[in-house]
């Protein structure tokens, strides 16, 4: 019993190392964007129901997904986040809203044609940001809004990668994204019909370069 | 009287002029040193971003030059969940030699200041223990291309960021990422060259 507990232990912590040194052989593959979202109702008076969406383009995108921001342009879009409901909390006077479900996608597409327009959705927005080719798409797991009475704010949200040329195959909370956030208070120039400025970064643990093993082959790698 | 009336006249035409772009501003990657203590000063060197992706506010060749943006003397007022600071100064550089690097400084501040300018006060909240963000105003007083701008289009443009304290988004050396952008409050159109006689020729 207790060498096989030994065994156990030794072997969880040689997939630990291994995990360890797999993630930093496959770093993480960085995009980053800017764009503008909108909430159905409005941001500041997100009731639940409510759903956020959020166009952007892609102003660096990490070489390992092979894509040339000269030849192409590179687009995200993030939509079906459905609010909780704004909660306000007055010794901060910070807004916090939470959200379930969405999507989040990423394009290469050499038309070049992203157009944010006004008043979206709209005869260009989400059709301009969701043509091309589909690098990255994933489904998020947990999505939250902070905003202050200043217009600043900041969103993060994790998710689970479900395809994309660009994505080995799917993995669970393996991509994480997180923006400023600035609504109109802060200066912020923003499109008549949207309600944020978003400037964010989206983070990709396993874009290239992983591979999937089942428990039983893994195990044999440390016999 | 009648030059005032030609003079605002033609500073209306200048105003009209040109399509307006969607969205324009400097969009910035960087890294901050942030001081522990109040009095001490706070940099921040960024590279900008916008490539062929969105327009910025000045026409700048991404093709055969690189641009950074430079903050120094950034005092740090008071410390807090919400720390005010003061008196930076933003420089803006075009530069074809030096690729710029995060593990020298000095790469992000050669080249030739395009843009330079005062960040009289800047707020940085940090909103979680490692997401926040930043807001102030930037008043543009110098640079090769300051002139490009209309005297009007020079002050009061926003400075916003994203900070993150990640780990994976810091750089060795530095206290946090910025993510933001250097933008006017309203959209910087294009001008063109007309002869006084040429002004005057269209109100007659």
């Amino acid at each position: 019993m207790t060498l096989r507990k030994n065994v156990s232990s030794a072997l969880a912590t040689a997939v630990l190392v291994w995990l360890a040194f797999g993630a930093n052989a496959s770093r993480a593959a960085m995009v980053d964007y800017v764009g503008f979202g909108w909430e159905t109702g409005g941001i500041t008076t997100s009731l639940p129901g409510d759903e956020l969406a959020i166009a952007a383009v892609v102003t660096q995108i990490d070489a390992l997904f092979g894509i040339d921001l000269n030849a192409v342009e590179g687009t995200l879009y993030i939509e079906g986040l459905t609010s909780l409901g704004a909660v306000f909390n007055p010794s901060t006077e910070v807004t916090s809203i939470s959200y379930t479900g969405g999507t989040l996608s990423l394009y290469a597409d050499p038309s070049w044609d992203h157009d944010w327009g006004t008043n979206p959705a709209s005869g260009t927005v989400p059709g301009t940001f969701v043509n091309g080719d589909l690098l990255f798409e994933g489904t998020f797991t947990d999505f939250s809004l902070l905003l202050q009475a200043s217009g600043g704010g900041v969103f993060e949200g994790y998710l689970h990668a479900t395809g994309g040329s660009a994505l080995a195959g799917p993995c669970s909370d393996c991509a994480y994204t997180f923006a400023g956030a600035f609504a109109t208070p802060s200066g912020a120039q923003i499109p008549e019909g949207y309600d944020l400025q978003v400037d964010g970064v989206l983070e990709i643990e396993s874009a290239v370069a992983t591979e999937n093993i089942n428990w039983g082959s893994l195990k044999n790698l440390y016999r | 009287m009648k030059s005032i009336v030609i003079l605002t006249l033609a500073l209306c035409l200048i105003a009209l002029a040109g399509p307006a772009a969607a969205a324009q501003f400097f969009d910035f990657d960087a890294q901050a040193i942030i001081p522990a203590t109040v009095g001490s000063t706070a940099e921040m060197y960024g590279i900008i971003v916008n490539g062929s992706a969105v327009p910025t506010p000045l026409p700048l060749d991404f093709s055969n030059y690189q641009y950074t943006i430079v903050v120094t003397g950034l005092i740090l007022d008071s410390a807090g969940v919400t720390s005010e600071f003061s008196n930076g100064t933003v420089v803006i550089y075009e530069d074809a030699a030096t690729a710029a690097d995060w593990t020298d400084t000095a790469s992000f501040s050669d080249g030739v200041p395009i843009l330079s300018g005062t960040l009289a006060s800047f707020q940085h909240t940090m909103l979680t223990v490692s997401l926040g963000n930043g807001q102030g105003m930037v008043d543009w007083t110098g640079g090769s291309r300051l002139n490009d701008l209309a005297p009007a289009d020079q002050s009061g443009w926003p400075f916003l960021t994203a900070i993150s304290r990640s780990a994976s988004q810091v750089e060795p050396g530095y206290s946090e990422k910025w993510d933001g952008k250097v933008e006017p409050t309203e959209e910087v159109v294009a001008t063109e060259r007309q002869s006084w006689s040429g002004v005057k020729a269209l109100f007659r």
